[in-house]
């Protein structure tokens, strides 16, 4: 008992119950776990370590299912370190890597460094996602049930989805045998290759290559129909388009196992933002239409859509330096995801509730983690104290990412992180955390 | 631009017809006859001035001599030295200029610039056997040495000061000339 | 009758898009003026003397770079060049270190095209020189939509209420993209025509008609602009073959039956005869296509001269 690390939250509002409410309780945490949430302090708490959260929001650590570490092969972009505490940073407790580093994460030997190297990291946790094929080209399946007991969390078709719809198939059935969820990009390479924009007004005066909505909403139905067909569930990581969102209001009438997700940024941005040929702009999938923002947040409000990715993928701002179209797609989104989703809030055009548990609990269950998300007796001490009517603008070069690129520079953001504990533990920020310094 | 106002007036309508009627004669003595003789307006109020000026001498010879126009602007020597973006008019030269007498025609004689870069434009041109200059008004400051050879008159002004001359072809309600100050 | 730069004060010309009325017909006036010095024994001026003009094509042209180069020298401008083949954007150098390094040789007015859409807007932003765009990728091609409106206004009198006819590959075409702006914004009528897989979806947003035939387009035209089967740029998926598109949408005289008696015909070039169009039209009474490029050098002298008062007037 003596040797039990303890910590109390004391005062704030704590969210509670899939993020339906916010009660004013103290939560109280020991060796790494939520023992409880009370109004009355045990007294042999009283003395114990304490963060004062007295008119804060305390919430549970905010989970990404889809973020580009860069590492291994792209760190002079990010690296898990600096990955990590831009997480925390941005009151994220949880970060699921990406498979399409370099090596591709489709054998065991790339999770396991990715997982001895988030241990080191001081900030949120990593969980690796794996490749569901090899060197995720979408022709052999890879060692799926070595990757999960090396740690990865699921398992991702890529960018796009696989070509080959047979090969959807096996992917659903395997990944079903070794127990692991299955995250699918939901677009068709055929109609997408090649493109830079979203295929609408915008693209009308610029004359870009462009994709059509339909190419997320076919490769949406197509996969429903596999993961049906293999008895088994999918997650739609990014659905942006109201085509995408239609397909998923009627898979889910059909009672086919699917969740889905979309981002900050196709929640805040439209096609109407490329005009000035703004290379932060170029993300994928490209950003959409007003009709279709307003699809997505009719969807969240819905609990249609039950998570938020920030498809955080940092790059140097000489990477971003180039033509439009020779660009590489993504955006920053770990430090501001939450400001950006909570000025939504503040505007009245999404419910608050909707947004934390997208960030919370929504995420949880589609790793199938009843510990994380949650403030609860029992749940990973994974918490944030946000100080949530702290309005600010986002400014790139304030943020511990390493990436530069940063499509919500200089918008307004609301709430501000104070305290990130992982495992019960309070994250250190420091500035420049690379462990590489390619600079 | 400030409110200009005037200081005093050179001519009236009356004394500007007088002057062209008698630079129309000097015009056609100058060149001992109209053989050979064109009058080239410098864009704009040269312009209507070389028509008067045709005019004055189709009634006293009975001969149509050519009239041109040319614009000066892509000549100027101070287009880059920021004064507001000039307005490039039309230039118009239908008859071969080689070996006529060529008489350049403008309202005011100022520092010699205008007429500098008409005489440029105009040898882009052809080979004319001699260029003459005609003013309404010489007012004198000259800073290239370039004289007029027929003059309508001769004015003092200080360097604060412009002469403005009024045409009805360029929509006055009168025709006239004075000297302006800044208001 | 004067031709105002009043209106013109420009920085850079990165498209018609968003360009008034006003500044349009200032700019054909100017254009207007910039040809009569074509046409005279010494077909120079000494307005842009010590005036610098880069060239720098990061895409294959030769009329364009050569139009433009005649535009320069009638001002008196020098100009340079840089064109991508043999340079160093083959060697992994950014365009914007290029340019960087074009910059650094004092060029005042930069003109380029570039295969992607918005590299002159990107230039704009990093450097001092004035750009003209002659062309990115898809999106637009300035020049040449003012070298035709000149064209059309000269031989018809005027450009509001004309019936333009615009036929072929208008989702690859960044003349047609230019046309559609510059032409609406004037008060033309703008029909499209040409295969479903060239007339991108929704087109009709910013002011043109889609028509179903080559012979909706045609019918009382005052003007038909032909646009160039771009086979370099297209994958197989946009038409069957040669012949069928000419069957199907090439210009012969017999679809110009229907047209205005009057009616011009234009073709930006270069031309596949026999495809868009039949060497027939575009050697016919009605074809205009070689006072285009006549009036290409006009309308590329005009934006030279404007520009150059930019840089001037800044220094």
């Amino acid at each position: 008992m003596s040797t039990e690390t303890r910590l109390v939250i004391r005062g704030g509002r704590v969210v509670v119950d899939d993020a339906t409410k916010a009660v004013p309780a103290h939560v109280l945490v020991a060796d790494g776990r939520v023992t409880g949430i009370t109004n009355d302090l045990p007294s042999d708490w009283a003395s114990v370590d304490s963060i004062d959260a007295t008119g804060r929001l305390v919430a549970p650590g905010l989970i990404c299912l889809r973020t580009h570490v860069c590492e291994p092969g792209f760190e002079w972009r990010e690296d898990i370190r600096s990955a990590s505490q831009a997480a925390a940073a941005g009151g994220f407790t949880t970060i699921c890597a990406r498979p399409d580093t370099d090596p591709v994460n489709d054998v065991r030997a790339v999770t396991e460094q990715i997982v001895t190297r988030s241990q080191l990291a001081p900030g949120a946790h990593v969980f690796p996602v794996g490749a569901a094929t090899l060197g995720l080209k979408g022709e052999h399946l890879s060692e799926m049930g070595d990757l999960r007991d090396a740690g990865c969390v699921a398992v991702s078709t890529g960018e796009t989805s696989l070509r080959s719809t047979r090969m959807m198939r096996r992917v659903f059935e395997y990944a079903r045998s070794v127990g692991l969820p299955v995250f699918s990009s939901g677009e068709d390479s055929w109609l997408s290759n090649g493109t830079v924009m979203h295929e609408g007004q915008a693209s009308l005066r610029l004359g870009m290559s462009a994709v059509p909505p339909e190419g997320e909403a076919t490769a949406m139905f197509r996969d429903g129909l596999m993961a049906h067909l293999a008895e088994t569930s999918v997650h739609f990581q990014r659905v942006t388009t109201a085509a995408g969102v239609r397909v998923l209001r009627r898979l889910l009438e059909d009672g086919v196992q699917v969740t889905a997700g979309t981002t900050p940024h196709h929640l805040c941005f439209t096609e109407d933002d490329v005009a000035t040929f703004d290379t932060n702009t170029r993300v994928d999938p490209p950003l959409r239409s007003c009709a279709d923002v307003e699809a997505v947040r009719q969807a969240l409000r819905d609990g249609v859509i039950t998570t938020i990715a920030t498809d955080h993928s940092p790059m140097t701002s000489i990477e971003k330096l180039v033509e439009y179209e020779f660009c590489e797609p993504g955006t920053t989104g770990l430090e501001s995801a939450l400001g950006a989703l909570l000025n939504l809030v503040r505007e009245g055009s999404l419910p608050l509730n909707r947004v934390l548990s997208a960030l919370t609990t929504g995420p949880a269950n589609v790793l199938r983690r009843h510990d994380l998300g949650r403030i609860a007796e029992g749940a990973v001490a994974d918490i944030i104290v946000v100080q949530d009517s702290i309005s600010w603008r986002a400014k790139g070069e304030q943020m511990l990412t390493s990436g530069e690129n940063q499509l919500f520079e200089g918008r307004e953001m609301i709430g501000q992180v104070e305290v990130t504990l992982v495992d019960g533990e309070q994250v250190e920020l420091t500035p420049g955390g690379r462990n590489v310094d390619f600079r | 631009m400030s409110q200009l106002k005037m200081a005093r007036r050179l001519m009236d309508s009356g004394g500007i017809q007088r002057a062209l009627d008698r630079m129309a004669i000097q015009l056609v003595e100058l060149n001992e006859g109209t053989e050979n003789l064109a009058l080239v307006g410098i864009h704009r109020a040269g312009v209507p001035l070389a028509q008067r000026l045709a005019d004055r001498i189709k009634r006293a010879e009975g001969v149509d001599v050519p009239i041109g126009m040319i614009d000066i602007t892509l000549y100027r020597d101070d287009v880059f030295i920021g004064l507001p973006q000039p307005v490039v008019g039309r230039t118009e030269l239908d008859f071969d200029v080689t070996n006529c007498t060529l008489v350049l025609i403008d309202d005011v004689l100022y520092t010699g610039r205008t007429v500098r870069a008409a005489l440029d434009a105009v040898m882009d041109f052809g080979r004319p056997d001699s260029i003459r200059l005609a003013v309404l008004v010489d007012r004198g400051h000259r800073e290239l040495p370039i004289a007029a050879d027929v003059v309508g008159a001769t004015v003092k002004t200080s360097k604060v000061e412009t002469v403005e001359i009024e045409l009805t072809e360029m929509g006055a309600a009168m025709d006239g000339a004075a000297v302006m100050v800044k208001a | 009758m004067t031709a105002g730069t009043g209106e013109l004060t420009f920085d850079h010309l990165l498209g018609l898009e968003g360009m008034d009325q006003t500044r349009i017909t200032a700019l054909l006036d100017l254009s207007q003026r910039m040809k009569e010095i074509g046409e005279r024994p010494l077909k120079k001026v000494p307005s842009l003397r010590g005036k610098t003009v880069c060239f720098f094509f990061v895409e294959p042209s030769t009329r364009t770079k050569m139009s433009f180069g005649v535009a320069a020298k009638r001002l008196s401008a020098d100009t340079m060049s840089l064109t991508a083949s043999g340079s160093s954007l083959k060697k992994g150098e950014t365009l914007l270190d290029t340019a960087m390094n074009l910059q650094a040789m004092g060029p005042d007015i930069l003109v380029i095209r570039h295969r992607a859409a918005g590299a002159p807007h990107f230039l704009s932003k990093h450097l001092s020189a004035s750009i003209v765009n002659a062309g990115d990728g898809r999106h637009e091609h300035p020049t040449q939509a003012l070298l035709d409106m000149l064209t059309i206004r000269e031989r018809l009198g005027r450009l509001e209420g004309l019936n333009v006819a615009i036929i072929g590959d208008i989702a690859n075409s960044r003349v047609a993209r230019s046309n559609i702006f510059g032409l609406t914004t004037m008060g033309a009528n703008v029909r499209l025509s040409g295969p479903a897989t060239m007339i991108p979806k929704g087109i009709d947003q910013l002011g043109a008609t889609v028509v179903p035939s080559i012979e909706d387009a045609t019918d009382g035209a005052d003007v038909v602009m032909m646009l160039r089967i771009q086979k370099e740029r297209m994958g197989s998926d946009l038409f069957p073959s040669d012949r069928e598109y000419h069957r199907q949408f090439g210009l012969t005289k017999d679809r110009l039956r229907n047209a205005k008696p009057n009616v011009i015909v234009m073709h930006p070039g270069p031309i596949n005869r026999g495809v868009e169009i039949t060497p027939e039209v575009a050697d016919g009474p009605n074809s205009v296509i070689l006072d285009q490029v006549t009036n290409g050098v006009a309308v590329r002298m005009a934006v030279l001269y404007v520009l150059a008062h930019r840089t001037g007037g800044a220094k």
